[in-house]
């Protein structure tokens, strides 16, 4: 056997094409929109109902999140015990989330029991009925979780910086206190459910091996007769109201670490700009081989993680680094995050970097589209924000063209410092 | 059923290959028969710590990541108390890097007195965010040496404390590499759109040339029975009180592992659980409160583990508890609570093979139990648990004798109340 020269890497290819698999669009009479997504030969199918339901919505704190998390805890028919014993006697998983602009309702199921599992649904659609026992043990668990968030420094962190970018009565900010779970109650919960889990607010996604059955199925119980009020959902205003302050600190005198978040609000994907600073986030603090972790964690070793993101809302956006860093060495992290950001925006990425970080980014895509599932997700994110299957090929086409110049630009129209805001929780050193 | 094919290279190293065409991303998992169990008491952490040095570069290639992440790679890793598993996703079409990376740090590494400094601290920080700076995240450093007084489970797979990482050094790393790093002691698992002969000659090419070690003989003492129940209070600056009881139980490869996992399904697999309706719900004596299996290799543990409402005694909680273990032991489960468990192993079966990366995870893992195709008799092993074996075991295991129980009081919390 041939001697290997194992200081030489093997050949690669680059990624050219990702097959981005479309899903399969249909309108039915009553307003709700399928997306079915037919991949895999799993036995395994998902399902998942999105509404225009987040806190954007809500005209009471904690009201859109309550009636979402109490969607199967009873309808007219089935009490909350029963929904749990039908769903979890069929193996099926139940998920339930909002986003500050939507509410999702998750099922994934083996796809032999789909009708058992669409009969239990569409109870939960029409005939949720919010308990007053199941809405009061609701609260109480809440505001015991409620508290013990409120123990741990990253959540203590996140809530502020939050509030500092937003203002505490805008929606993005998720702001809430102890006492408002106090205020919720059986009428408010049922208004908004009436009002926006509605069939005109509905889409659905439907992944797995889809047939044509499952479809029929679909239009059978979501796409015949409308359910809810159906009333035209007005769009609201808020202003953002952002912190004069920039920096923040929450005393926990008793931690050994201290949570940290720097960041701004900033562009979402409607802006132009949102491909540019995706890849900037990623050369930032967006993957394993990130600066900030190449820095602060493979160098300095201040930290067992820390990354950043670009958080895109369907009416705003912002951008944010979060780390957990020993409280002696806050002060320094902190230091090498400021010059990160200013790194970027006095230096040309590298192009050895730049490339690496691409290819990254293409490998990512094929992950993002590797089965139903994975491509159901990356479908959710679309519709959030009414975009279509285009957005993933120009992306694709953004990453491949993009250039270190233009990259170093929007580094110097968003990464400055004094647009940054910064709270720690915990012990500042 | 998950195929696959197995062949053995001539130093040792088993390889697994599963083919499935749909999907473009290729998974390589690697894993290690070493981990935090294989310590020497007084140096702890240092299967984990090792594991973050795997990233730090090898003997020919200086960085792990850079070159895997220029082909679109991903690739992470985790230490628990019985193995050490690395893994990466990467485009079909570059499966080759990841035989070149995994290879050469099976090779050597570079041994970097820089990265040791440097992943020490990472660990300590590790340490410190998921043990010391999370409400209730010591449990399991005070949990551990009440169960075990003999077997090396006896401390957390990040250490026993802080001193333990600091204190590594260098000659220790090289030491645990070389007798415990081996083509003979880790199994390579291949998953995607692949062929066997192809993997062969990859393996071949670059795994092939790796020597055979002197691996460690691994001579764990038997946790002896316990015959007394172990109590222990502490108090913390926690918002709630939380008690967590944890009983003996078999190891992996027992029959029983299979019942006790539905016993812990039974107590808190979901909302139609039975702690979840009784004492969450209706008693309102936990706001959360769970049961699980740890699943470990050697005898593991059973444990249940609640937080409680604010107003609830401990001695109240505990009673509840041993209510509803005591109503298992005398009844049993109900035909429809048997009947969902075998539908939930079902769909959790048909679950876990929807990525490919799951799926070699549990290849390569049940191949260092013993065999690759344990994975595919997993359901039969549920289906054979029906209820006079569940009855039988709850009252052989759930028992105080065999009961280590941690109360774990908020600060300025009466123990007595």
């Amino acid at each position: 056997m041939p001697i290997l020269n194992r200081t030489i890497a093997p050949d690669s290819k680059s990624i050219e094409k990702i097959n981005l698999i479309k899903a399969n669009e249909i309108d039915y009479k009553n307003k709700v929109k399928l997306y079915a997504i037919n991949a895999g030969e799993q036995s395994v199918k998902k399902i998942d109902f999105i509404f225009n339901a987040g806190t954007w919505y809500e005209k009471q704190r904690l009201v859109s999140l309550i009636t979402n998390l109490m969607l199967n805890e009873g309808t007219t028919t089935k009490s909350s015990n029963k929904i749990a014993d039908l769903f979890e006697f069929y193996g099926a998983t139940f998920n339930v989330s909002i986003s500050p602009d939507t509410a999702y309702i998750s099922v994934m199921f083996l796809g032999k029991h789909i009708e058992k599992i669409l009969r239990i649904l569409d109870d939960i659609l029409r005939n949720s009925s919010f308990p007053q026992n199941e809405l009061d043990n609701m609260i109480q668990n809440k505001k015991q979780k409620y508290l013990l968030d409120s123990s741990k420094v990253k959540v203590l962190a996140r809530r502020k910086f939050n509030e500092a970018l937003f203002g505490n009565e805008h929606p993005y900010s998720m702001y809430s206190e102890y006492s408002d779970f106090d205020l919720i109650n059986t009428d408010v919960l049922k208004s908004f459910y009436s009002d926006f889990y509605s069939s005109s607010n509905c889409k659905i996604v439907l992944s797995g091996s889809v047939t044509d059955a499952d479809i029929k199925l679909i239009e059978k119980y979501f796409g015949n007769d409308t359910w809810g009020s159906n009333k035209a959902i007005q769009s609201i205003k808020y202003k953002v109201k952002s912190s004069e302050i920039k920096n923040h600190i929450i005393e926990k005198t008793d931690s050994v670490q201290s949570a940290v978040r720097i960041g701004t609000t900033m562009i979402n994907r409607s802006s132009t700009d949102f491909y540019g600073l995706s890849i900037l986030n990623t050369v930032l603090g967006g993957y394993f081989g990130s600066r900030l972790m190449a820095n602060i964690r493979e160098d300095k070793g201040y930290t067992y993680g820390i990354g950043s993101i670009a958080v895109s809302y369907k009416h705003d956006g912002y951008f944010v680094i979060v780390t957990e860093v020993g409280s002696d060495v806050c002060q320094k992290a902190i230091d090498e995050v400021y010059i990160e950001l200013k790194r970027l925006q006095d230096e040309r990425i590298p192009e050895s970097e730049l490339s690496l970080v691409k290819n990254y980014m293409l490998g990512e895509m094929v992950r993002a589209f590797d089965g139903p599932f994975s491509i159901a997700e990356s479908y959710r994110e679309l519709i959030d924000y009414d975009l279509d299957m285009s957005y993933y090929q120009d992306f694709l086409d953004s990453i491949k063209n993009a250039t270190s110049v233009q990259l170093q630009e929007i580094a110097n129209k968003y990464f400055s410092r004094e647009n940054m805001y910064e709270v720690i929780a915990g012990k500042k050193s | 059923m998950i195929k696959f094919d197995r062949f053995t290279l001539k130093n040792g190293l088993r390889v697994i290959v599963h083919k499935d065409v749909n999907t473009p991303i290729v998974a390589v998992n690697i894993i290690y028969n070493v981990g935090a169990r294989d310590e020497n008491p007084k140096e702890t952490g240092f299967a984990h710590l090792f594991e973050h040095l795997m990233f730090g570069g090898s003997i020919n290639i200086p960085t792990y990541d850079e070159p895997l992440q220029q082909v679109g790679g991903e690739n992470n890793a985790f230490t628990s108390n019985d193995i050490t598993n690395y893994y990466i996703t990467i485009p079909k079409e570059n499966i080759e890097t990841a035989f070149w990376l995994e290879s050469d740090r099976m090779l050597s590494l570079a041994f970097s007195e820089k990265s040791l400094e440097v992943q020490k601290n990472v660990v300590i920080e590790e340490f410190k965010q998921r043990y010391l700076n999370q409400p209730y995240g010591d449990i399991w450093l005070l949990l551990r040496p009440m169960a075990y007084k003999k077997h090396s489970y006896k401390w957390a797979t990040i250490g026993k404390s802080i001193k333990h990482i600091e204190n590594a050094n260098m000659q220790q790393v090289k030491d645990f590499f070389y007798s415990h790093y081996a083509p003979n002691n880790a199994i390579l698992v291949v998953a995607g759109d692949v062929d066997t002969e192809n993997i062969k000659a990859l393996s071949e090419k670059w795994f092939g040339q790796i020597e055979l070690r002197n691996v460690k003989v691994r001579n764990l003492p038997k946790e002896p029975l316990q015959r007394k129940e172990r109590i222990k209070s502490v108090t913390r600056n926690v918002p709630f009180n939380s008690i967590i009881k944890a009983f003996h139980m078999c190891n992996r490869l027992d029959s029983n592992y299979y019942v006790l996992d539905v016993i812990s399904d039974l107590l808190s697999g979901g909302k139609s659980s039975r702690f979840y309706k009784k004492l969450v719900k209706e008693k309102k004596i936990f706001s959360e409160i769970d049961a699980y299996i740890t699943g470990n290799i050697d005898d593991g543990l059973f444990v249940i583990q609640g937080t409680l409402y604010e107003g609830i005694s401990m001695k109240k909680a505990e009673q509840a508890i041993n209510s509803e273990i005591e109503k298992l032991i005398l009844n049993g489960a109900s035909e429809y609570e048997l009947n969902k468990i075998k539908n939930k192993v079902e769909s959790s079966l048909a679950f876990s093979e929807i990525n490919v990366l799951n799926k070699a995870m549990n290849l390569a893992f049940f191949e260092l139990i013993g065999d690759a195709d344990l994975f595919n008799q997993e359901t039969e092993n549920y289906a054979k648990v029906d209820n006079a074996i569940i009855k039988k075991l709850a009252k052989r295991y759930l028992r105080k004798s065999n009961c280590s129980t941690l109360y774990y009081y908020r600060k300025n919390e009466s123990e007595k109340t």
